[in-house]
């Protein structure tokens, strides 16, 4: 018994409710409109019944204008008024219907006193009876019955010729009429019900309908959604293969690289040394020699770190964390990067900063590109400072920041600026970032940078604080 | 002069390295093979440090390494790469291969590198636990380093006065009488080409610090494996003096 009334309704009950009243709703309407029409019909027909009719069946073969003719046109009229203003101001309601079911049995009752109680025109009631079932609500029935029962019998007593012709009817030819009436209104109620069902039925197949087809709409579309992922997800895919065998390719390029460079670096060294050591230096030989033999030793570093920068790129390996005090740290990364003469690189990391976890070589190199970057950026004629602090490392964890007076990082770029291939520069891999970026993510720490056009630009690192960091044993390399 | 066999089967890569090193003051012999390499070393034998390529058409340098050790035990040898053949450098180093370089290098810090070996130095592993320094010196032994021990300040001192050559010390940087630092101090005045690592269970903040001022800031923290000792000492050995910081 719980189970029926805690069960809430269905989605597919309450749409076909829906759909159920609006056609109930739809119906009234219409029957109460089409009553509307009924009763002005009835009310003209009643003036001419009146005219035509009354006068014969009362007195003899003298037609006057009776007193009937204005009881048509009064009586008829009041019967029908107040019916036609509520089926045209409240269509649909209640009480629209049961006024004009009770006014339509007034209507039969004042047609059969306008025919002086003809047989004939007391079809008119199971005619009205069954107009009153269009609205299939057995309900309305009720007052129409009651309305009509209690009419005749009032009549009867009051003025019998009026109903039923004669002078002295049985006294319960009333009654007589009466279970006509009810048995019609069985019949009647049945139908109502019938057609009331049969509503509700195609209420809800209507619903179920309308929900399979919203669900075959759903699911074609989720259809279209995953056949579009599938497709962005194997674009992905191709994409990534393509990447991993470029990936692969120029790596295996850059390894092959590495022996002619090394080669071509100990001939530079060689010839340096030689001619520096013949009389007269190098110059003596030619004027530009110097000059070329210094483009070739350029050009090699610059050469081995593209390379490098891509096979450091390429490689991925995960850091060999130990203790490793920041501070020298930085002064070591900063007396590798090329000096600039309108460029001051300053280590202002303090002495007592806690110790971090890091893989050496890889956080230098991560100092390193950062540093540097900095300081080419520095625009020619400004006096460029490149400042390194830390904080943190205790309780919260380590704020490494690389802040520069340069000439920042427009908004689009900065963006970008740690995807792989990214640059500003003219020339440039494009990784140097890409590489910082991968190695602090591996120091399970995170990298943001804060830049303002011709400002400067402050590069900000967090690393775990020593207290959560596993620094037990130096891990080897996978 | 010391004699360096220098084996590489790339010949550009060979002369030009071969010309620089005897500016350097080497007597260079090349091999353009691992087989003749191991032949020569056979035949001539008298060679005070080997310098080879790992990648080679052939044997490999690191098998050129583990046939060489039994034939000629102590000869370090030293090699280099322009491939990140890792799984198999790092066995070598796991078996006492000094240390590698990878290609291209700077000649300078290879003349160097190349001098300080083929001295035959000895890793020094100073700790007042005796345990734990016999600990560490086995591992190294494993690896075919020779090893000397202290367990206390005065003895490593004269460890490395004492005429032996050692290129890394392994300092445990708590001990009594004597900081780690004050130690390192010590060692640095009598012999400035050691390097250090630091070795520790809980060391405080402090001490690691002024060892990361001495200029070679090397850690590790107890407990670790033996190999992770054995590979950073091979790192400590290839990479270049950081500058000391004043």
């Amino acid at each position: 018994m719980n189970e029926a009334v805690a069960r809430a309704e269905t989605p597919l009950e309450v749409r076909a409710r829906g759909l159920y009243d609006a056609a109930r709703l739809e119906n009234f309407r219409r029957t109460d409109k089409l009553f509307a029409g009924l009763m002005a019909t009835q009310w003209l027909a009643s003036v001419v019944v009146a005219l035509v009719v009354s006068p014969f069946a009362w007195e003899g073969r003298e037609r006057v204008v009776h007193n009937h003719v204005w009881i048509a046109l009064l009586l008829g009229g009041l019967i029908s008024t107040l019916p036609i203003l509520l089926a045209v101001n409240r269509p649909g309601e209640l009480q629209t219907r049961v006024v004009i079911a009770s006014a339509q049995m007034l209507w039969s009752g004042l047609l059969i006193h306008l025919t002086g109680g003809r047989i004939e025109t007391h079809f008119h009631v199971f005619g009205s009876l069954a107009f009153i079932a269009f609205y299939r609500d057995w309900r309305i029935l009720l007052p129409a019955t009651l309305v009509v029962a209690g009419d005749h019998a009032l009549r009867q007593f009051l003025w019998p010729e009026s109903v039923f012709g004669l002078a002295n009817p049985e006294w319960w030819r009333f009654l007589e009429h009466a279970s006509w009436v009810i048995f019609i209104d069985y019949f009647l109620i049945v139908a109502c019900l019938n057609g009331d069902q049969e509503m509700a039925a195609m209420a809800r197949k209507r619903a179920e309908a309308e929900m399979l087809s919203e669900a075959e709409r759903v699911k074609s579309s989720e259809l279209d959604l995953a056949v579009r992922e599938l497709q962005d997800s194997q674009d992905l895919v191709v994409r990534t293969e393509k990447l991993a065998a470029i990936g692969q390719l120029a790596a295996s390029v850059g390894h092959e690289l590495r022996n002619p460079l090394a080669a071509i670096r100990n001939s530079h060294t060689y010839l340096q040394r030689k001619l520096s050591s013949a009389p007269g230096g190098v110059a003596a030989v030619d004027p530009r020699m110097g000059q070329f033999l210094d483009i070739i030793d350029r050009e090699l570093t610059a050469s081995a770190k593209i390379i490098g920068d891509l096979l450091d790129f390429a490689r991925e390996r995960p850091p060999a964390l130990a203790p490793c005090p920041l501070r020298p740290l930085v002064s070591e990364a900063i007396s590798v990067v090329p000096v600039r003469p309108n460029v001051e690189l300053v280590n202002e990391v303090p002495e007592k900063l806690p110790i971090p976890a890091l893989d050496r070589e890889q956080f230098r190199q991560v100092l390193v590109n950062l540093v540097q970057n900095a300081s080419e950026a520095m625009p020619e004629g400004r006096q460029g400072k490149v400042v390194v602090r830390a904080v943190g490392g205790a309780a919260e964890p380590f704020l490494v920041t690389i802040a520069d007076n340069g000439c920042g990082i427009p908004k689009e770029a900065r963006e970008r600026i740690f995807q792989p291939l990214f640059t500003t520069k003219v020339k440039g891999t494009g990784l140097g970032l890409a590489i910082v970026s991968n190695v602090i993510k591996r120091h399970q720490g995170s990298i943001r940078v804060e830049s303002e056009v011709d400002q400067g630009t402050q590069f900000h690192i967090e690393l775990p604080s020593s207290g959560s960091a596993d620094g037990a044993g130096s891990e080897a390399a996978a | 002069m010391t004699r360096l066999l220098l084996v590489d089967d790339e010949p550009g890569l060979r002369m030009t390295l071969a010309a620089n090193l005897e500016l350097e003051g080497f007597e260079v012999i090349e091999a353009e093979s691992a087989e003749k390499a191991l032949a020569l070393a056979e035949s001539d034998g008298r060679f005070d440090v080997v310098l080879t390529d790992v990648r080679m058409p052939g044997m490999t340098g690191v098998e050129l390494f583990r046939k060489l050790k039994p034939l000629r035990p102590g000869l370090p040898v030293i090699l280099m790469t322009a491939f990140a053949l890792e799984e198999l450098v790092r066995s070598a180093l796991d078996d006492g291969a000094y240390t590698v370089l990878s290609k291209p290098f700077d000649l300078v810090h290879a003349a160097r590198l190349l001098e300080r070996a083929s001295k035959g130095p000895k890793v020094l592993i100073v700790d007042d636990c005796r345990e734990e320094a016999d600990a560490m010196a086995d591992m190294a032994k494993q690896a075919g380093m020779s090893v000397v021990v202290a367990y206390n300040a005065p003895d490593a001192v004269a460890a490395v006065t004492g005429g032996v050559v050692v290129d890394v010390a392994v300092l445990d940087m708590v001990m009594p009488e004597t900081t780690g630092a004050q130690l390192l101090d010590e060692i640095q005045r009598a012999n400035r080409d050691v390097a250090f690592i630091g070795v520790s269970g809980q060391a405080t903040e402090e001490t690691m610090r002024t060892f990361a001022n001495s200029g070679t800031s090397w850690f590790m923290r107890k407990p670790f494996a033996p190999n992770d000792l054995v590979r950073l000492i091979a790192k400590v050995r290839g990479t270049p003096a950081a500058k000391r910081l004043a």
